[in-house]
């Protein structure tokens, strides 16, 4: 046995997987045509023309080899245990391009990602990583990470987020959710370890009173559990309870570069679809976004009356009416569609009426401050007297946690701060995630820009005495709390305008 | 030789010696804070019966599809 390699541009991929699904796969002519036609083709019909091909196989994939051991050899049927591999390249490939030292640089420069297939026919389509830039739509912001792959022995790396369609076995869309979640985290962060299927079933083991293979699906329960033992400080939110405010808070922990996993139903409407998809980001954000944003009134009675009392209206970048970006492993990597439509590209009937239910959100375990308490906090702070904002002020405030770690990179480095503020910030002690809220206007969020900042302790959720408070700022005063008298100080400073931070997501 | 930068330190004092820094315990400064305090307390407990129903209610929703 030897690995075999096939090169090919975008217009032979339809003939030549085929053929290969047909002969590595060990099925007929039409279940591989089929194949293709109802899974493979609509993820390339999204490449941009000038992709190219390198395919490779036999492929030992870790995900689908952990399946197929804990799993499909179980069965008395002959499943195969070798995969393919496809990587995708921006422009023209030749097989001895990867054998030229002063070529394979420019081979690295022009790798977008790669795709599994696996042979658990029709559900093939296994582990795969893929660049937003492979996509002839790719002007979204999202969550991504950096993962190493091979071609033709030659290691390469691709930024993007991972994906797989579920086996509808060992894994289903609940079980595809967490490891995507865990391969993210994994790649970025050393605390946290990719979960295979079976570390997920294992994991779950006590939460289980029934079989678990072959998967009938997970209660969001369970999901949670299986989130906090992989070493997150597990967060879910019911739209049932949190009513108007709960797209809000989506977009809140989207801005903040997390992923979530949304479940998505029907039940409510007489359906029958209980789903889970991945939130990763969101379209850039226009003129036109901000134009159309308008005012909304707050749930809270006392922000209200506040809002109302002091006759300035807030707008919330959280409120803006836009697509976000979609992992489903049901359809191709990065779905975009509005929250209200979720699965708009469905079309089959059963999907429809489909709303987001409930989100769970993989925290760090010690943010003990959630978006929706530190929302108000931020927006409290900013209507009480301490800044004098005149009557008729509209502001547009955004909200989002990051770690101080990143957020102070950022200031480091930015030079429209005015130079003692940011000092001053730079020089305060921490702690490793802090909620920030931008304040700005119409007009100079659309030159993402902003006139004040209020950056609040995410550790901290007892939110009385200033506690939480790490500093507050808007136009010409700064506040902050005293470390020995654990008074309010307030100072006098001109800020300025200063660039918004646009680390989380990579733009705004 | 050693350079000791605090630049927070002297922010805080340059602008307290230049007046432009000021405590705010006022009786007004400080019947805003136990306001905001209060308001705080009232949201937090609203927030935790809302995350706590959100627990219960996602336990009997089942992902499948």
């Amino acid at each position: 046995m030897s690995i075999t390699t096939i090169i090919c541009a975008l217009p032979e991929i339809r003939h030549q997987l085929i053929q290969l699904i047909r002969d590595e796969f060990s099925v007929s002519q039409q279940i591989a045509e089929k194949v293709y036609d109802r899974r493979l083709g609509q993820h390339f019909q999204r490449f941009q023309p000038d992709i190219h091909f390198v395919i490779e196989y036999p492929y030992v994939d870790r995900v689908y080899r952990d399946s197929y051991y804990s799993y499909f050899s179980t069965k008395m049927g002959a499943y195969k245990k070798d995969c393919i591999k496809l990587s995708f390249f921006c422009g023209e490939v030749r097989a001895d391009q990867f054998r030229d030292e002063s070529q394979i640089l420019d081979l690295r420069n022009r790798y977008l990602g790669f795709m599994i297939l696996r042979p658990t026919i029709p559900n093939v389509i296994g582990r795969s990583v893929i660049s937003p830039s492979a996509l002839l739509k790719h002007d979204f912001l999202c969550v991504m990470s950096k993962f190493q792959s091979t071609v033709c022995s030659v290691k390469f790396e691709v930024t993007g987020f991972p994906h797989s369609s579920q086996d509808a076995e060992t894994i289903t869309c609940a079980e595809t959710s967490i490891w995507a979640i865990m391969e993210y985290f994994a790649s970025k962060y050393p605390e946290y370890k990719p979960a295979l299927p079976s570390v997920i079933i294992n994991a779950l083991k006590s939460r289980s009173n029934f079989r678990q293979i072959p998967s009938e699906g997970l209660n969001v329960d369970q999901m949670g559990y299986a989130l906090r033992e992989f070493g997150f400080g597990t967060k879910i939110y019911s739209k049932d309870e949190f009513g108007d405010g709960f797209k809000n808070l989506i977009s809140t922990y989207v801005e903040s570069g997390l992923p979530l996993i949304a479940t998505v139903s029907n039940t409510h409407n007489g359906g029958e679809v209980g789903h889970a998809v991945l939130l990763v980001g969101h379209n850039n954000t226009t003129d036109v976004n901000i134009d159309k944003l308008q005012v909304r009134s707050e749930q809270d009675v006392k922000l209200n009356a506040l809002l109302k009392s002091r006759n300035i209206q807030i707008i919330d970048n959280d409120d803006i009416e836009r697509d976000f970006v979609i992992v489903d492993d049901n359809r191709p990597v990065y779905q975009l569609a509005p929250l209200d439509q979720p699965v708009q590209h469905y079309q089959n009937p059963v999907w429809a009426n489909c709303e987001i239910v409930h989100f769970l959100v993989p925290l760090y375990p010690k943010i003990y401050l959630d978006a929706s308490l530190a929302k108000k906090y931020i927006k409290t702070l900013l209507l009480e007297n301490q800044f004098n904002i005149p009557m008729g002020t509209e502001i547009f405030i955004r909200i989002f946690l990051t770690s101080s770690r990143s957020y102070k990179d950022y200031l480091s480095q930015d030079r429209s701060f005015h130079p003692d503020f940011r000092d001053f910030i730079l020089d305060a002690p921490m702690s490793k995630f802090v909620w920030v809220g931008e304040i700005s206007s119409r007009k100079l969020i659309k030159q993402k820009k902003a006139k004040g900042v209020i950056i609040i302790d995410a550790t901290e959720p007892n939110l009385t005495k200033y506690d939480a408070l790490i500093v507050s700022a808007y136009e010409d005063y700064f506040f902050y709390c005293d470390d020995v008298s654990n008074e309010l100080i307030k100072n006098s400073l001109p800020l300025g305008e200063f660039n918004i931070y646009t680390n989380n997501l990579k733009g705004f | 030789m050693a350079t000791k930068i605090n630049r927070r330190e002297e922010i805080i004092a340059r602008l307290f010696a230049e007046g432009k820094a000021e405590i705010m315990d006022s009786p007004e400064a400080i019947a805003t804070r136990e306001s905001i305090d209060e308001y705080m307390e009232s949201v937090k407990r609203e927030y935790q019966q809302k995350a706590h129903a959100s627990q219960i209610e996602a336990s009997r929703f089942v992902v499948t599809a």
